[in-house]
């Protein structure tokens, strides 16, 4: 309960609370948000501006940019959650193995994570996209693997910390096996930089994945994805900016809120802040960023 | 001979000057490319200053590949090699073959020997000479197994050189448009016999030397290709000094370089650019109907395709005038064959048999093959009706949207239908395996004969033949008319060709794309047509 205390009374944790909130919304909603489905074509007003009818204006094929970036939210959230979740499951199992038992599986398993490290996130989700080939899920996979080294290093480093503390030798005098300290007194007291990083690189995933889509190897039309939709309006950007800046503020947003909301968390969970509260201002310094 | 022409050139060239002042939108008469211009145009030109400038940027899509001409297989290399080989023959601005290398030629009266008179004192840019030799030995590469051209070249049964300057090609069989087989980029294109007898085959594929007005210079891969004027060239020109070529992909910075001078010359444009670019009097515009023709087509060896009702239904399902018009028009317009519509082999709109736009009609169609709608969607024996269309990515003129509406379309009717857009290079891996259901394809030639169409893209075994399609009767109809020299009769012997292909719906025609040229109005002396964009000898700039 301190924790949702402190983060409610956090002002960009709020602000960012409330661009996520309005993102969720958005996607679960979508069907009773959006006045016309994705890709409902009428070509009669094709490339149509902002206006009462049309409030973020048309696409090309006379499609509306309100419901397209209405329905492309579920989209965007999708790519973000499943590739984080990827990039944590894998990355944390590797990143706790790793930590935990130490020695050679450490050595082999972070020479590995270095080698994913050596290339730019959206360079790496590129390479897998090329060899999986375009697509939405592929998208996932991809943005997710390049997450992995990140989540490997952050749990690796948390778990090393915890893993020679005397509760820990406590728990081995007692019996305990290597599984139950793992689920039970090392994950519960690392979870929160990994909250904090999860959050902040589900704005990164929105980010690569735009990137990606952006080069046409992301979701394949007509799906509405944000990336997708201003790499279309690349070549009308000079005579109907709308199909482009929508999309793009979409997007700004929703990283936004998800950077906002994850500075947040850091703040609220960082015991280091807790004691900083009582004096005159807070350190921003802080292990856990998102590239 | 040589005086008329001299005659017809200063007559073209004061009909350009008139030309000059009027819109951009009515391009002049194009001057004569090959033959010297008279010494008159210079007083001619005295009211406008001519410009300092003397290199011709042109943008480029994608980047040069290499320049062994039996094996040039894209647009790009092509349109740099044109620049420095030549061909026997050349094109008129109507598409008619013109004297190049070869100053005259004769056809036999059996139409089996084809006997070209060479230009003399004729050099490649390597000093080698030109002559019936290289010719001879430029063609028996072309019709070998190494070479892409040896479909069209397997019609050389052998050639017999009279003299230096004389040779005669003999046919196994009659062809009325032999000419265009000759003409033909990029197999037509002679290269340097010599060069290549010295030099290593890989650096001689990558360092052309031909005969024509610019010689290749540098090569910056992935940036640029700059070319050279040759100052020994033997025609009048070229008034450039060079010819730069640069690789810029995307047609929206294309855009914004010609408007800010980076380039001279771009091909491509959206509609809306068009009409930015017809307010600017900085810029001149040129569309034109082109021989290129665009189609989706259907695998008639894939499911569902293989059953002509479902091609005819998704033919009923979709209103591609309508969305031509909408979304490609003024460069794309509709038509309703496979021919394209600028040339003399479409007999007419209205005259071929054609399927309108009827939703209703498609789904009873559908029914009528065995279909029942389950949910959404027509099924068969537990099969979903659904439908993978291939799309290139802004290759042809709004590919991928023209794509998208089709899609829609079939959804509509209860078609499940999706669009996979792929790159260009994968694109092409997919489609020449025939791994696919239907897909988004055009087909460019600089000439109008019809047999550049039908034998490769729907004669069984055609080169562009992706689809499978094959039809006996057809096959020998075309086969008459590559034989037949009477005018009239291939004219009818294409129509009945034509009815065929319409009548086997292995198509959903698209239209044909309009070439497009944009580029500074100060440019003189280069008015671009569909056979004859290449031509820049003549070209020079205005202050």
């Amino acid at each position: 309960m301190h924790v949702l205390t402190r983060l409610s009374r956090h002002r960009s944790a709020r602000i960012g609370g409330v661009c996520i909130l309005i993102i969720v919304l958005m996607a679960i909603f979508a069907p009773v948000l959006a006045p016309e489905g994705y890709n409902d074509q009428n070509l009669i007003i094709r490339l149509r501006g902002p206006s009462a009818e049309t409030p973020l204006g048309t696409d090309q094929l006379g499609r509306h940019m309100t419901s397209r970036i209405i329905w492309g939210a579920r989209i965007s959230l999708q790519i973000a959650f499943m590739a984080t979740g990827i990039g944590l499951f894998v990355g944390g199992t590797l990143g706790l193995v790793a930590g935990y038992y130490g020695g050679g599986s450490d050595r082999l398993i972070m020479a590995l994570m270095d080698v994913l490290l050596a290339f730019p996130g959206i360079l790496l989700a590129l390479a897998v996209v090329a060899i999986l080939g375009p697509g939405l899920y592929n998208v996932m996979i991809a943005v997710g693997i390049s997450g992995i080294p990140q989540f490997a290093r952050l749990v690796r480093g948390s778990t090393l910390s915890i893993r020679e503390k005397e509760f820990i030798e406590a728990q081995h005098a007692a019996g305990a096996s290597d599984a139950r300290i793992l689920a039970l007194h090392i994950l519960p007291n690392i979870v929160g930089p990994i909250v904090v990083f999860a959050t902040l690189r589900v704005g990164t995933s929105i980010m690569q994945a735009a990137g990606v889509s952006f080069l046409g190897l992301g979701a394949q039309p007509p799906l509405p994805d944000w990336g997708g939709m201003i790499s279309q309006s690349r070549q009308l950007l000079r005579t109907a900016w709308w199909t482009g800046i929508f999309p793009g503020v979409a997007i700004l947003l929703t990283v936004f809120g998800f950077n906002l909301m994850g500075d947040g968390l850091r703040d609220a969970l960082d015991p280091r802040v807790r004691i900083a509260k009582k004096g005159t201002e807070a350190p921003r310094e802080s292990a856990v960023t998102a590239d | 001979m040589k005086r008329v022409l001299s005659l017809l050139v200063v007559l073209m060239l004061m009909f350009a000057l008139v030309a000059c002042g009027a819109p951009a939108e009515e391009p002049a008469e194009p001057a004569e490319p090959a033959e010297p211009a008279e010494p008159a145009d210079e007083e001619e030109e005295e009211e406008e200053e001519v410009s300092e400038k003397t290199d011709w940027v042109i943008a480029l899509e994608t980047d040069i590949v290499q320049f062994d001409p039996v094996k040039i297989g894209d647009a790009t290399t092509s349109g740099v090699a044109f620049q420095i080989f030549e061909r026997l023959l050349s094109r008129a601005p109507d598409g008619q073959p013109i004297p190049d290398l070869a100053e005259d030629w004769e056809i036999s009266d059996d139409g089996l020997s084809w006997t070209f008179y060479l230009r003399e004192g004729v050099t490649f840019h390597d000093g080698s000479p030109f002559n019936a030799e290289v010719v001879e030995w430029h063609f028996n590469r072309g019709k070998s197994e190494e070479s892409n051209f040896r479909a069209q070249f397997a019609i050389i049964e052998n050639m017999d050189i009279e003299d230096d300057y004389t040779i005669t090609f003999n046919l196994t069989e009659p062809m009325a448009a032999f000419a265009d087989n000759v003409i033909m980029p990029n197999g037509g294109f002679i290269p340097s016999m010599e060069a290549y007898q010295t030099m290593d085959y890989d650096d001689w594929a990558m360092d052309p030397i031909g005969t024509g007005p610019f010689m290749y210079d540098e090569w910056v891969p992935g940036q640029r290709v700059e070319l050279v004027r040759n100052p020994d060239w033997w025609g009048d020109g070229p008034k450039l000094e060079k010819v730069i070529y640069r690789v810029i992909p995307e047609a929206g910075t294309q855009v914004i370089e010609l408007e800010t001078g980076g380039v001279d010359l771009i091909t491509r444009a959206t509609t809306e650019d068009i009409e930015r670019f017809e307010q600017n009097p900085d810029i001149s515009v040129i569309v034109t109907p082109a021989y290129r023709s665009r189609q989706f087509e259907l695998n008639v060896e894939k499911f569902p395709f293989d059953d002509i009702r479902i091609r005819e239904a998704v033919n009923w399902a979709v209103d591609m005038p309508s969305i031509v018009e909408a979304i490609a028009s003024p460069i794309t317009v509709y038509a309703d064959s496979l021919l394209p519509m600028a040339g003399w082999g479409y007999p007419g709109e209205g005259v071929l048999p054609s399927i309108g736009y009827d939703p209703d009609r498609a789904m009873e169609l559908i029914e009528e093959a065995g279909f029942q709608m389950v949910g959404d969607y027509y099924e068969k024996d537990g099969q979903r009706l659904s439908i993978t269309i291939h799309s290139p990515d802004h290759r042809y003129y709004m590919d991928k949207d023209i794509c998208e509406v089709t899609q829609h379309q079939f959804n509509q009717v209860g078609i499940e239908a999706d669009v996979k857009v792929m790159e260009w290079g994968a694109f092409l891996d997919e489609v020449r395996e025939g791994e696919f259901q239907m897909v988004f394809l055009g087909w460019n030639q600089s000439g109008a004969d019809p047999s550049l169409f039908t034998d490769a893209k729907v004669m069984t075994g055609g080169r562009g033949n992706y689809a499978n399609h094959s039809d006996p009767e057809l096959d020998e109809i075309l086969r008459q008319a590559q034989r037949e020299t009477d005018m009239d009769v291939r004219k009818e012997l294409y129509k009945e060709a034509q009815i065929l292909i319409n009548e086997n719906v292995w198509h959903i025609f698209i239209g044909n794309e309009s070439l497009q040229w944009f580029f500074p109005s100060t440019v003189r002396g280069w008015d671009p047509g569909p056979a004859i964009s290449g031509y820049y000898t003549q070209l020079y700039f205005t202050e």
